[in-house]
C-alpha cells in the first residue's frame, strides 16, 4: 500500500496498545481507571470492555474485548471534520480534538468505525445537578456539545507515564509502547504472537493490536 | 453494566429528525433552483428556493453542538465534504440573494440581462448543484457504515433532491401563480428512477450481508418498515405517481412527494448500521477451549446424571 506523507512509518513515534485477549478477564478495571483519570460524564466511556457470549450450555464461555480509540495511522475521523478540530499530532500518531474549534456536527462520531467518539449534551455529574469537586475539576477538560474521545492519556504520555488503563490492568492484558521501536514490548509481542487489528479492512490502520 | 457493551450490530444514533429535515430542505431548495433555471419557472420560485435553503441552514445550526462556531465550518475544504457543502450554501445564499434582489428593488444598479446578473445566476446554479450532491458524498465517505458507503449515494442524493424540488414546485403551485410546464412529467420520471435506484441499492446491500443486510432488514421488516413502505414508497411515490398519471391534482401529488422525500432522508439516516467490532471468535485461536468429543460427552453425561439425582 502506498503510504502518504503523514503515514505511520514517517513519524518518529507511533504509540500503540497491545491487548492480550487470553489475559483479559473482563474486570472493567480499565473502564474505571479511565473514568477516574479523565472524569468523563455519565454514559460516556472512552475505554470499555465488550463482551460476547459464545457456545451453548453447558459449554458456554465469554469472550472479552477491551476497546478504545485506536489512534489510527489513517484516521477516518480527521478528514471529515469541517473545522480542523479533529487532528493528528505531528510528532506522533495521537488523534486529538481541539475543544475550542469543535462545532459538534457529529461527522467524526459517525465516521469512527470503532464508535469511540462522544458528544455530551450536558455537564451533569453522576450525583444529580450538583457536580462533585472531582467533577468540577475534571469537567474543565472538555466542553458540552464538542466531541470528546480517548486521548491515550496524552497528558500522562507527555510526562513520561503510561496511560491509566494500561497501568491499572490487573492481569496485564494491556501493553503500551512505541510501535516504530522494534525493541519495544509492543513490537516484540506483535512479532511473537498471532494478532489482528480490528476492522483493518476499513483501511484506517489502527494502532491497537489484539493478541489471540 | 457490561451487558450494554455486547458486540452486536448497532445503528448510528447521532443523526435523526433534525439532520433529515436539513437534508430535505437544503436538497429540495437547491433542486428547486435548478428546476427554476432549467424549466423557466415563474420568478416567485427563486425566492422560495432561497428561503427553503436558509430554513434548512437554520435547522442545521439548531442541531450543532456549538452553533456559534459554525463559521469555522469552511476550514477544511481540502478533505471535508461538509466544509465544501457549507461553502456552497454560503455562496448560494449570497449570489441568489443578489440575483433575486432586482425582483423586489428595481432601483438596484444591476437588473435583468445585466452581465453581473448572469454571472450571479451561473454561480448560484452551480452551488445549487453542489448542494444537491454533497450530502451524498458526505454519507458515502463513511466506511464505517456500509449502507451509505457506496458510489450510488451522490446519485441517490441528487435524484431525491429533484423529487423534493418537484414536490415543492407542484405543492407551491396551489399558492403561487404561473405555469409549471414539464414539472409534472419530470416528477413522473424522477419517481420511477428513484424507485429503481432504491430497489437496486437495497438488493445490492442485502446481498452484501453483514451490516448492509441489517440496514435493509431495518427498512423491510424492522422498526423503520412502516415509515419506509407506507411513508416513502406508498404515500411518497406510488400515490403521487398515480395522481399525476390519472388526474390534475398536482398540489396533492406535490405534497405526497415532499412527504416521501423527507421520510426517505430520515429512513436512510436511521438505517445506518455500523460494521460491528471484529468478532473475536473468527480470529481467536479457540482450539484450547475445544476438547475432544468423547471428553465432552463424558462431562455432559456427568451433568445429566447430577440432574437425574437432583443433586444440583
Amino acid at each position: 500500500m502506498v503510504q502518504g506523507l503523514n503515514s505511520a512509518s514517517s513519524r518518529k513515534v507511533r504509540w500503540g496498545v497491545v491487548v492480550d485477549l487470553q489475559r483479559c478477564t473482563g474486570c472493567q478495571s480499565c473502564t474505571i481507571a479511565c473514568k477516574a483519570e479523565n472524569g468523563t460524564p455519565p454514559g460516556i466511556f472512552w475505554t470499555r470492555v465488550l463482551e460476547k457470549e459464545e457456545g451453548t450450555y453447558p459449554f458456554a464461555y465469554t469472550v472479552y474485548m477491551p476497546t478504545r480509540c485506536n489512534h489510527c495511522s489513517e484516521p477516518p475521523c480527521v478528514p471529515v471534520c469541517p473545522t480542523g478540530a479533529s487532528y493528528q499530532r505531528d510528532k506522533d500518531n495521537l488523534v486529538l480534538v481541539d475543544q475550542d474549534r469543535c462545532i459538534g456536527c457529529h461527522s467524526c462520531v459517525i465516521a469512527c468505525p470503532y464508535q469511540a467518539r462522544f458528544i455530551p449534551d450536558n455537564a451533569k455529574g453522576y450525583y444529580g445537578e450538583q457536580s462533585t469537586p472531582f467533577e468540577q475539576v475534571k469537567y474543565q477538560n472538555w466542553q458540552v456539545g464538542a466531541t470528546q474521545k480517548c486521548t491515550l492519556c496524552v497528558h500522562r504520555i507527555d510526562q513520561g507515564l503510561i496511560p491509566a488503563c494500561v497501568e491499572t490492568c490487573p492481569p496485564k492484558a494491556l501493553v503500551f509502547g512505541d510501535l516504530n521501536d522494534p525493541e519495544s514490548a509492543v513490537s516484540k509481542l506483535i512479532g511473537q504472537r498471532s494478532h489482528y487489528q480490528p476492522l483493518a479492512e476499513l483501511g484506517a490502520d489502527p494502532n491497537v493490536f489484539y493478541l489471540t | 453494566m457490561a451487558q450494554g457493551f455486547n458486540m452486536e450490530l448497532r445503528c448510528q444514533q447521532q443523526w435523526g429528525w433534525l439532520i433529515a429535515t436539513w437534508l430535505f430542505l437544503s436538497g429540495s431548495g437547491s433542486g428547486l433552483f435548478l428546476l427554476y433555471e432549467l424549466f423557466n419557472l415563474p420568478s416567485a420560485f427563486a425566492p422560495l428556493s432561497l428561503g427553503t435553503i436558509v430554513l434548512g441552514g437554520a435547522v442545521l445550526l439548531w442541531e450543532l453542538g456549538n452553533p456559534l462556531r459554525a463559521w469555522r465550518g469552511v476550514s477544511r475544504l481540502g478533505t471535508s465534504w461538509l466544509s465544501r457543502g457549507t461553502l456552497s450554501v454560503w455562496l448560494f445564499v449570497i449570489c441568489s440573494s443578489l440575483f433575486i434582489a432586482p425582483q423586489f428593488a428595481s432601483s438596484l444598479p444591476w437588473g435583468q440581462g445585466h452581465a453581473i446578473v448572469k454571472t450571479l445566476e451561473w454561480i448560484a446554479g452551480l452551488c445549487a448543484l453542489m448542494i444537491t450532491l454533497y450530502p451524498g458524498f458526505s454519507l458515502a465517505k463513511n466506511r464505517s457504515i456500509p449502507f451509505w458507503n457506496t458510489a450510488l449515494y451522490p446519485v441517490i442524493s441528487f435524484s431525491f433532491a429533484l423529487m423534493g424540488a418537484s414536490g415543492l414546485a407542484l405543492a407551491a403551485s396551489f399558492w403561487l401563480s404561473g405555469e409549471l410546464r414539464g414539472i409534472a412529467s419530470l416528477a413522473l420520471v424522477v419517481i420511477v428512477v428513484n424507485l429503481l435506484l432504491m430497489a437496486f441499492h437495497m438488493l445490492v446491500m442485502h446481498r452484501a450481508g453483514g451490516a448492509s443486510k441489517e440496514s435493509v432488514r431495518l427498512l423491510n421488516r424492522g422498526p423503520l418498515a412502516w415509515t419506509f413502505w407506507i411513508g416513502v414508497v406508498l404515500v411518497g411515490m406510488i400515490v403521487p405517481l398515480l395522481v399525476l398519471a390519472l388526474s390534475q391534482l398536482v398540489s396533492v401529488a406535490g405534497t405526497g412527494l415532499l412527504v416521501g422525500t423527507f421520510l426517505f432522508r430520515y429512513c436512510v439516516l436511521k438505517a445506518g448500521v455500523y460494521v460491528p467490532p471484529a468478532l473475536a471468535e473468527k480470529t481467536m485461536d479457540l482450539s484450547k477451549l475445544k476438547r475432544p468429543n468423547a471428553e465432552l460427552r463424558q462431562e455432559y453425561a456427568g451433568i445429566a446424571a447430577n440432574y437425574a439425582r437432583g443433586s444440583w
